[in-house]
C-alpha cells in the first residue's frame, strides 16, 4: 500500500486511537502527524511487512509516550468530556471514554489496540514491547475493568 | 464479563465521539533521485516538523562498476499477500515464535522434532498442513522443528546458521547476521559496496540500475511469503529452503544472470532459494540469492541472480510470467495465461488460426495441420511444450540460428516482444520450438510453433 493511500484511509482512525489512548484532543492531530512522518521514513519496510497497522500503532504508542513524558504533566484525557453525558450519549461512547480515562494506562492501551485498532495479540505485544502472554492477561483484566465500570453498564 | 465483539462495539462508539478535522492530502516529503554529480548530502527540512530526510544519491553510470546507493527506491521484489484463513509461512522461525503466531489464530500446535546435528536446534523447517492451506480455528498444525543430534562433523554442509539468520532478518524477525566490515552486494550485473553498520537497515540492501531496483533481502522475503499451490484443489506443496553449492541444483531451470566479477576473496558461495519440497515441478525460482563468506565465516557478499534468457538478458516480469503461465497451462494447469483478446496461432511464421477467448481453454482447439500430410492435424504448441523433458531454454526475440526466417505479417502495432521457449538441453534446430508474441503489458497475443526445417 502506498503511504498516501494509507494516510487517506487510516489517518482519522489514528487520531481517534490517539485520543482513546489518552492524548488530549487538541494535540492528537499533531501526535498522529509526527507518527506518520516517522513511519514515512521507513515506509518501504513497513508496507512490505504486510501489517502496516501494527507498525504504525507501535510508533503511535512511542510518540505518545514521548509526548506524555515531555509535554503533559499528568494525563488529561477527560478534559473535553461533558459532565453529565447521558442525554447526548445515545451509543454510550462518552461513557466508554470516561471508563477508559479512569483505567490504568496499561489496560487502556490493550483495549484500544486490540479492539479499536484491531491488532492481533502478537501485533499488540510488538506495539507495546511486552510478551504476547502479557497482552492476553492484561486484556482479560482490562475487559473486566470495562465491564465493572458503572458508566458503561447501561449500554451493554 | 464483556465479549471481544462487545468490546469492539463499545470502543467504536467511543471513537465515534472523537471529532477529527478533515484534512487535505497530508504533506508528504517526496523522495527524489539525485544525479551522480549532485551534492551527496542535501537535506530537506519538512516545514513544521523539523524532520530531515537525506535525498537519494544514485550512481547513474551503466555497467558493472561499484556504485554506492543510499536510501534507494523500493525493490521490485514484493512479498505476497495471503487470505486471512491461509496458514502463514513458519519456515525459519524459532519454534516458540511460530507457536505464538499460530496459536493466536486459534490453531492447535504440536511439534515434531527433526534431529539434525548440522542445523541450529529449534528452527521450524516446515508445517503440516503446508503453508498456504486454508485453516479454521481449532485445526491442528504440526511444526517440524530441528533438534540436536550427535554428528561427527558437518563438513560440506551449508552454513545453516547464517542462512536462517539471513532469512529471519529478511522477514523482519531478527537482527542482521554477522558481516565483514564491508559487504559486496549485487543484483544482476549491478554491484554496490556497503559498510557493515549500514546493513542493519534493510533499505540499504537495495541495488539499482537504470531500469529497476532489486534487493536480495526482499527477494528472500518474497519467496518465503509465496505459497506453492499444487493445482489440485486446495492443496499446497510444502516449502523447502534449498542451499546449493555449485550450479547443479538449478540445472533444470532456465538460466540466471551470471555472477559478476567479484573481489578475489569472494570465491566461495552458496546459492539459496525457497522451493516447493518433494517435487520437481515449479522448482525454478525467479531469483536466487548467492551468499559469500570470508575466512572468519562472516557474510562478505550477497548477490541476487535474476532469471535470464539464453541471450543473457534478464526477463521482465511480464515476459517471465507469460512463459511460465503458458508452460504450466500446457502441462495441465487449469489456470489460463492472460491473453490479449484473441490468440493468433502461428505455424512456421504463418498465421493459421485465431482462438476466441471462449476457445482457448480447450486444448484441442490449439491443434493445427502441419501441412506435411493431409491427416497430420494434431500439431500444437501446447503439446510441444508439454513434451519438453525439463524446463525450456528461454530466449528473447525470434530464433535466427536455424536458417532464414520469413517474419509473420504484423500482428498488431508492431510493439510485440517475442519470448521463445526452446527444448531443454543444448541448442538444436532438429526439434520444434515455441515462440510467444506478447503485447506491451505481457498479455499473449500470438503463439507460434516452429517446426524443424526439412532437409
Amino acid at each position: 500500500m502506498e503511504f498516501a493511500e494509507y494516510v487517506a484511509a487510516r489517518r482519522a482512525a489514528l487520531v481517534r486511537a490517539a485520543v482513546l489512548l489518552g492524548c488530549p484532543g487538541p494535540e492528537a492531530e499533531d501526535v498522529v502527524q509526527t507518527t506518520l512522518l516517522r513511519c514515512f521514513r521507513a515506509w518501504r519496510r513497513v508496507s512490505r511487512a504486510d501489517r502496516p497497522d501494527a507498525y504504525v500503532h507501535r510508533v503511535l504508542v512511542n510518540v505518545l509516550a514521548d509526548a506524555r513524558g515531555r509535554r503533559w504533566s499528568g494525563e488529561v484525557p477527560t478534559e473535553n468530556l461533558p459532565e453529565e453525558p447521558v442525554e447526548s450519549d445515545p451509543t454510550g461512547g462518552i461513557a466508554v471514554r470516561r471508563a477508559l480515562a479512569v483505567m490504568s494506562l496499561e489496560h487502556r492501551e490493550v483495549l484500544v489496540l486490540r479492539f479499536y485498532a484491531d491488532l492481533s495479540e502478537r501485533d499488540t505485544a510488538a506495539a507495546l514491547g511486552v510478551p504476547a502472554g502479557t497482552v492476553k492477561s492484561r486484556t482479560a483484566r482490562a475487559l473486566q475493568a470495562l465491564a465493572a465500570d458503572p458508566a458503561t453498564r447501561s449500554f451493554r | 464479563m464483556i465479549s471481544e465483539n462487545e468490546a469492539r462495539r463499545l470502543l467504536a462508539a467511543a471513537a465515534d465521539t472523537v471529532e477529527v478535522r478533515p484534512t487535505g492530502p497530508i504533506a508528504v516529503p517526496r523522495r527524489r533521485r539525485w544525479p551522480a554529480l549532485a551534492a551527496a548530502a542535501v537535506l530537506v527540512v519538512v516545514a513544521g516538523t523539523g524532520l530531515a530526510f537525506g535525498l537519494v544519491r544514485e550512481d547513474g553510470r551503466g555497467g558493472s562498476g561499484p556504485a554506492t546507493v543510499t536510501d534507494p527506491p523500493a525493490p521490485v521484489e514484493r512479498s505476497a499477500r495471503l487470505a486471512p484463513d491461509q496458514l502463514p509461512s513458519v519456515l525459519g522461525l524459532e519454534a516458540a515464535a511460530a507457536r505464538v503466531l499460530l496459536e493466536e489464530r486459534g490453531l492447535v500446535v504440536t511439534e515434531r522434532a527433526r534431529p539434525d546435528g548440522c542445523q541450529p536446534p529449534g528452527i521450524v523447517t516446515g508445517s503440516v498442513p503446508a503453508f498456504g492451506t486454508r485453516v479454521a480455528r481449532g485445526d491442528r498444525v504440526t511444526l517440524l522443528v530441528t533438534a540436536e543430534q550427535v554428528v561427527i562433523d558437518c563438513v560440506g554442509e551449508p552454513r545453516w546458521a547464517l542462512v536462517w539468520q539471513l532469512l529471519a532478518f529478511a522477514r523482519g524477525d531478527g537482527p542482521p547476521p554477522r558481516t565483514a566490515p564491508t559487504v559486496e552486494l549485487y543484483a544482476g550485473a549491478r554491484r554496490a559496496q556497503v559498510p557493515a553498520d549500514a546493513l542493519e537497515d534493510p533499505d540499504r540492501w537495495v541495488v539499482c540500475d537504470a531500469s529497476a531496483c532489486h534487493s536480495a533481502l526482499a527477494a528472500l522475503a518474497a519467496q518465503v511469503s509465496t505459497p506453492f499451490p499444487t493445482g489440485d484443489g486446495a492443496e499446497y506443496w510444502p516449502q523447502e529452503i534449498v542451499v546449493a553449492q555449485g550450479p547443479a541444483a538449478l540445472g533444470r531451470c532456465p538460466a540466471f544472470t551470471p555472477e559478476p566479477e567479484l573481489p578475489e576473496h569472494l570465491w566461495w558461495s552458496e546459492q539459496v532459494f525457497v522451493a516447493p519440497g518433494g517435487t520437481e515441478r515449479g522448482a525454478c525460482p525467479d531469483t536466487t540469492v548467492q551468499l559469500y563468506t570470508d575466512e572468519h565465516g562472516r557474510l562478505a557478499g550477497v548477490g541476487l541472480r535474476l532469471r535470464a534468457s539464453v541471450t543473457g538478458d534478464p526477463l521482465t516480469e511480464g515476459q517471465r510470467g507469460a512463459a511460465d503461465q503458458l508452460t504450466a497451462f500446457a502441462d495441465g494447469d487449469l489456470v489460463e495465461p492472460v491473453y490479449h483478446r484473441e490468440v493468433e496461432l502461428l505455424l512456421d511464421d504463418r498465421v493459421v488460426d485465431a482462438l476466441e477467448p471462449s476457445e482457448t481453454q480447450d486444448r484441442d482447439s490449439w491443434a493445427m495441420c502441419s501441412g506435411v500430410a493431409p491427416t497430420d492435424c494434431q500439431v500444437s504448441a501446447l503439446r510441444v511444450l508439454a513434451a519438453y523433458d525439463g524446463a525450456a531454454r528461454v530466449g528473447l526475440g525470434i530464433r535466427e540460428d536455424c536458417g532464414a526466417r520469413r517474419l509473420p505479417p504484423a500482428l498488431g502495432d508492431g510493439a510485440e516482444q517475442v519470448v521463445r521457449l526452446e527444448p531443454p538441453g543444448p541448442p538444436t534446430c532438429a526439434e520444434p520450438w515455441v515462440e510467444i508474441w506478447l503485447a506491451g503489458a505481457g498479455e499473449i497475443r500470438a503463439v507460434g510453433l516452429v517446426l524443424p526445417p526439412i532437409d
